[in-house]
């Protein structure tokens, strides 16, 4: 198999030429090429393509599955990276300690919530975000917001060889995941379940538990994002996360992934946080209101949405009754 | 056209006719149908005629094309070529079940066609809109239920205001039937069925009810298993027997060993066959004893190496049985199963394939774990095990790379075998695996159940097609759940299993009172709970400041609950749909935008922008349901789309709100504050939509069970963008109580909204399926949610608790719902 065979195999195509298109029509724009505006760009889409990769896991198990909760354990750990991180290395050890445990926690409850008490996944995890909101407040409530190890803040804004920091993050987050989905028992179990969770039920899968991982992996990828987030930024405030709501779930969809699980595009989820990085660029250089990015990104989403997801009817499992629908 | 007619009926009809001898005019005239699903011929050169006051049995075993000419004749599907005339109207692609309705056919389904969120009584309303109308729709529609009722099953004992889901299955049954037979339009009923879940009594009555309705000229079509309720009631009787008419004519001319016989079936059955069957060799082979908990009649063992077949009518219990083996297979305290067992479902397409993997993935995703010890997996020995059983069940493929999808029906279900085999299962289940699979497939798959059974596995085969059972080594029989018959190998035949199948076995009839508790605690979860969390709120704090039940304390607590009372309103009509709103905060903070700008400033700009805005609302509908697109991805998208608009027109908090928005929030009476009156209003509007407008139930109906509303011959669509109509409409208003509130606007001002709603409609008792919402209950959500502020201040606590608060009485209360849901009653 070629490379352009393959190429054309693979779902973030789309995203991928489109990015390609912005990036050229801002230069046009501009009038000149400058290294500095890709460079700038995969900076800003790294934190999102972290938050994208998060909430890939949740979308990949399928039926409505999604982590509304990412943007309040996002502040929480941008918080939390406030309040640790002082001069010693160590300290930062121990703050991804604490985030790990954090979004174990959290991706437990909500997994819990959505498989044992079978509650929607939106109403669930927004439920736990609500928790996670209060101790966003808590832990702000007093003391500085600003990130006190200034030598940090600077390595996460530097680069190297052109790519940025926190790209390198990217890297090796979206390598993980990767190898998640193709090399470990739990991903193709998870994408199993995404498909189909009466067939998965019947080939022996442990769907229940499947579901919980799904979030764990979420909220502990959340709370990364957040950490890089806060480092970059430089300080701390109430809504740092709450963007990523919607564009985590639009570089999911962008990417290629369909929104009804079942599968699941590493590369997919960072081109599209790539590719509605630069809308916002295209918006900006354009000239137009910067309140038109909101404006932009919504309507690529829902569109992208809309266009992309045909019905697919066999894979609405209908209960019972699945074999009424045979004739006989 | 009337020549054709006349043709028609000479043709086909001329011997019918002189059977029936009735003299009726035909209502219904079929000729030559065909029908194939796949490669299977389900119908050929059907011919099948009904008259006015004529009851026909249509009769026939597994897969003999019983139901298929009944959905072709109702309009569910249509035949590949033949003729179909439906009193004196030639239908050809415009038959649907709409149109058969209009016309006077009732189809009462095997599978029940009510909406069971709805009260019996608004089930009747629903497909009777012709005949119940008016202010008194109610009423009517309760009178009309309880008559219809007592006309068909007198003393039935249904209470009309009571909900479908509280009902028995028998009562369920009673209800649709009795909704099928009372229009007076209808002249022609099919009955798939109709006695299957009746008890005795009630399928007496039923029986009775026919009887003279075809003295009244009704005609029905009457399908059943029961040969001697078929031979008492039919006029005449119509067998099918692989998609063929085999025997036609007079129920006189017919005994019942004659009808059998017809069936496939031979004409003696006798009894000692049974008896001696149930020789077991008792040489320590048993594998499987199954848990009690499935069921005391069902004593059932199966041996290393056999074969052991699931035999009786379709929905006998057999494939009750083969999840039930599952199922506590897989449970952890697993008693009576040894060893491992899988699963093989002929139901490809929902419980088989995963279609968006390989044949390879497909296959090695249930030995995962005997492959490997570590989480981690290796692709070329998962290829070989996909390489090695492709081409041991001759998979026609290219490669085990090749998508699944690609494959024939046969090949996929070859491909769920060999997962089943991969996983070196000692316990293989089949669930009808050959369906739809072509004859020389199953010649092939037929040798690889033999190998695997001797290889020592044990294989538990269920099929719909009776020659099947020949490849077993022991069949049981099924009828109403319990094994009828046991079948040795050599004592076999198609005609016993035929004969076996349809004896006459007298089912425990389901316990009707079992069902009243749920229907009592449902109405608890729906207005009470959510009412004594409210008090459970606002009696603290009034002890805390009894100021609050002052006048004025009211008028201020109220008055913080204002907008969000609106915005809970919409949300609900969105939640009765079964969607959810991720846009609400943002759109009401456009509209916020709009009324604190345009509206003082240029009134057309901001009549002409609100416009926009509310059309827009049902669209979003239009295109979520045309789509089938998740309503939070788009909701959510379009939520940074109003945040846009606004923050263009209005980029930071400012303007200001007109002076009569404001002053009517002002208004005093006298006693009552009028922010409570304000409050109030949205959720008695809302329960009269949903509650009081006939086609509120409509609309509840169509958020819980959407093909039952299609079925009665509404539009999904209409219903829908009606949904989101009222919910735009109610965010708007929502956005002017804001204005009014803060005098101002502001783009990001009222986003906490989106997730404050959601939280007060649930907690209110709104259930997430769609259709089960309580507009007083979302009302009193909303009160809890804003009074749990107060109260925390009140208590001194800081107000960061208020989301932890709120969050955890959310999470509370679904749990509490789920907890009494699943209990056991």
């Amino acid at each position: 198999m070629t490379f352009l065979q393959n190429l054309r195999q693979q779902p973030w195509r789309w995203p991928a030429l489109t990015s390609l298109f912005l990036l050229t029509l801002v230069f046009v724009l501009i009038g000149e090429f400058k290294l500095s505006i890709i460079t700038a760009n995969l900076a800003a889409a790294s934190f999102l393509a972290m938050a994208g990769l998060a909430q890939m896991f949740p979308v990949a198990s399928g039926e409505g599955g999604i982590d509304l909760s990412i943007p309040f354990v996002m502040n929480f750990c941008a918080f939390l990276t406030v309040k640790m991180v002082t001069g010693d290395s160590a300290s930062l050890i121990l703050l991804l300690v604490i985030v790990i445990t954090f979004g174990i926690l959290v991706g437990v409850v909500n997994g819990i919530v959505i498989v044992r008490f079978q509650i929607p996944p939106i109403i669930g995890t927004l439920a736990v975000g609500f928790i996670v909101l209060t101790l966003v407040q808590i832990i702000s409530a007093e003391g500085t917001t600003r990130v006190a190890n200034r030598d940090l803040v600077d390595v996460m804004r530097s680069s190297l060889l052109g790519i940025p920091t926190p790209f390198y993050g990217v890297l090796i987050l979206a390598v993980s995941a990767a190898v998640t989905f193709k090399r470990t028992k739990f991903g193709r179990y998870l994408l199993a379940v995404g498909q189909s969770r009466r067939a998965a039920k019947l080939a022996g899968v442990k769907v229940e538990r499947t579901i919980v991982w799904a979030y764990v992996i979420s909220a502990v990828l959340a709370g990364f994002s957040g950490v890089a987030l806060v480092i970059s930024v430089g300080s701390a405030d109430l809504q740092l996360g709450n963007p990523f709501l919607l564009t985590s779930v639009g570089a999911v969809v962008l990417g290629g992934n369909r929104i009804s699980g079942g599968s699941a595009s590493v590369t997919g989820t960072v081109v599209g946080a790539i590719l509605l990085t630069l809308l916002v660029l295209t918006v900006t250089v354009l000239g137009l209101p910067i309140e038109m990015k909101h404006i932009v990104t919504g309507l690529v989403i829902t569109v992208v949405l809309i266009a992309t997801n045909a019905p697919i009817m066999h894979l609405r499992t209908s209960g019972k009754n699945a074999s009424a629908k045979s004739p006989t | 056209m009337q020549d054709d007619l006349g043709n028609l009926g000479g043709q086909i009809t001329k011997e019918q006719l002189r059977q029936s001898g009735g003299g009726h005019p035909p209502l219904l005239l079929a000729s030559s149908i065909d029908k194939t699903f796949g490669t299977t011929k389900a119908l050929s050169d059907v011919n099948f005629v009904v008259h006015a006051a004529e009851i026909v049995g249509l009769m026939g075993g597994n897969g003999a094309g019983k139901s298929t000419l009944a959905k072709i004749i109702g309009g569910l599907i249509s035949p590949d070529s033949g003729n179909l005339v439906l009193f004196q109207h030639k239908l050809e692609s415009n038959h649907s079940p709409r149109n058969a309705m209009a016309l006077g056919l009732r189809y009462v389904h095997q599978e029940l066609s009510l909406c069971k969120n709805l009260r019996v009584f608004e089930n009747f309303a629903i497909e009777l809109s012709d005949i119940v109308t008016g202010v008194q729709w109610k009423s009517k529609a309760i009178r009309f239920a309880r008559d219809a009722l007592e006309e068909v099953f007198p003393g039935h004992g249904i209470n009309p205001s009571a909900r479908v889901e509280s009902l028995s299955l028998s009562q369920q049954q009673m209800v649709e039937i009795a909704r099928a037979v009372s229009h007076p339009a209808t002249r022609l009923v099919i009955m798939d069925e109709p006695t299957s879940s009746l008890g005795s009594r009630e399928a007496d009555q039923l029986r009775s009810h026919m009887k003279r309705q075809r003295s009244n000229g009704m005609a029905f079509i009457f399908i059943s298993h029961r040969l001697h309720e078929t031979l008492e009631l039919a006029d005449r009787i119509t067998v099918l027997r692989n998609g063929k008419v085999t025997w036609t004519g007079v129920t006189k001319e017919i005994g019942p060993d004659a009808l059998v016989e017809m069936l496939g079936g031979r004409s003696r059955p006798s009894a000692e066959a049974d008896e001696h069957a149930s020789v077991i060799d008792s040489v320590g082979r048993v594998e499987i004893t199954l848990p009690s908990s499935v069921g005391a009649a069902l004593q059932m063992r199966a041996y290393k190496g056999e074969i052991l077949g699931l035999a009786g009518l379709e929905g006998n219990g057999q494939r009750q049985i083969l999840h039930d083996i599952f199922n506590a297979a897989h449970r952890k305290s697993n008693k009576g199963i040894r060893g491992k067992v899988s699963f093989v479902s002929g139901d490809r397409a929902v419980e088989g394939i995963f279609n968006l993997w390989s044949i390879n993935e497909n296959i090695t995703i249930s030995c995962l774990d005997g492959h490997s010890k570590s989480s981690f997996i290796s692709l070329p020995s998962l290829s070989d095990v996909a390489n090695r059983w492709v081409e041991k069940l001759k998979v026609r493929a290219p490669s085990a790379e090749a998508s699944i999808t690609s494959l024939s029906g046969g090949n996929q279900q070859k491909v769920v075998i060999a997962r089943a085999l991969a996983s070196e299962a000692d316990v293989v289940l089949l669930d009808d695996p050959t369906r739809g699979v072509d004859l020389g497939t199953k010649a092939d798959l037929y040798t690889l159940f033999h190998e695997m059974a001797a290889q020592g596995r044990t294989i538990i085969w269920y099929s719909t097609d009776d020659s099947e059972f020949r490849e077993c080594d022991r069949t049981l029989v099924f009828r109403n759940g319990a094994v009828v018959a046991e079948l040795e190998k050599t004592e076999l035949s198609l005609e016993r299993l035929v004969e076996a199948s349809f004896r006459e076995v007298e089912k425990e009839h389901a316990d009707k009172q079992s069902r009243v508790t749920k229907e009592h605690r449902q109405s608890l979860t729906t207005t009470l709970i959510p009412f004594l969390t409210l008090l459970a709120v606002l009696i603290p704090s009034a002890l805390l400041n009894p100021l609050i039940l002052s006048p004025f304390g009211m008028s201020l607590v109220f008055g913080a609950a204002l907008a969000l009372t609106y915005a809970s309103i919409s949300q609900l009509f969105i939640i009765a749909g079964g969607d959810i709103d991720l846009g609400l905060g943002s759109f009401i903070g456009l509209v916020n935008v709009i009324a604190a700008t345009w509206l003082v400033t240029d009134p057309w700009w901001a009549a002409l922008s609100f416009t926009c805005i509310l059309v827009a609302y049902p669209v979003m509908g239009l295109f979520i349901d045309a789509r089938r697109v998740p309503a939070i991805i788009v909701t959510l998208g379009l939520s940074f789309v109003w945040l846009g608009l606004a923050s263009l027109r209005l980029p930071r908090p400012g303007g200001s709100a007109p002076d009569w928005i404001v002053d009517f929030l002002r208004i005093k009476l006298p006693l009552i504050p009028v922010s409570l009156l304000i409050c109030i209003l949205p959720a008695v509007a809302a329960y009269f939509v949903l509650f009081v407008w006939r086609y509120g139930t409509v609309l509840r109906g169509f958020g819980a069970s959407p093909h039952a509303i299609a079925a009665a011959g509404w539009s999904t669509k209409y219903a829908k963008a009606t949904l989101y109509g009222f919910a735009g409409l109610f965010a708007f208003l929502a956005g002017i109580v804001v204005t009014a509130n803060t005098r101002g606007g502001d783009p990001t001002g009222s986003t906490s909204m989106t997730l404050l709603s959601v939280a007060a409609v649930i907690l209110g008792g709104a259930a997430f399926s769609g259709g089960a919402v309580a507009p007083l209950g979302a009302l009193f959500g909303t009160l809890t949610l804003v009074f749990v502020g107060m109260l925390l201040s009140l208590l001194g606590v800081n107000a960061v608790y208020l989301p932890l608060v709120q969050g955890l009485l959310l999470l509370s209360a679904v749990a509490v719902r789920s907890v009494l849901a699943t209990r056991p009653s």
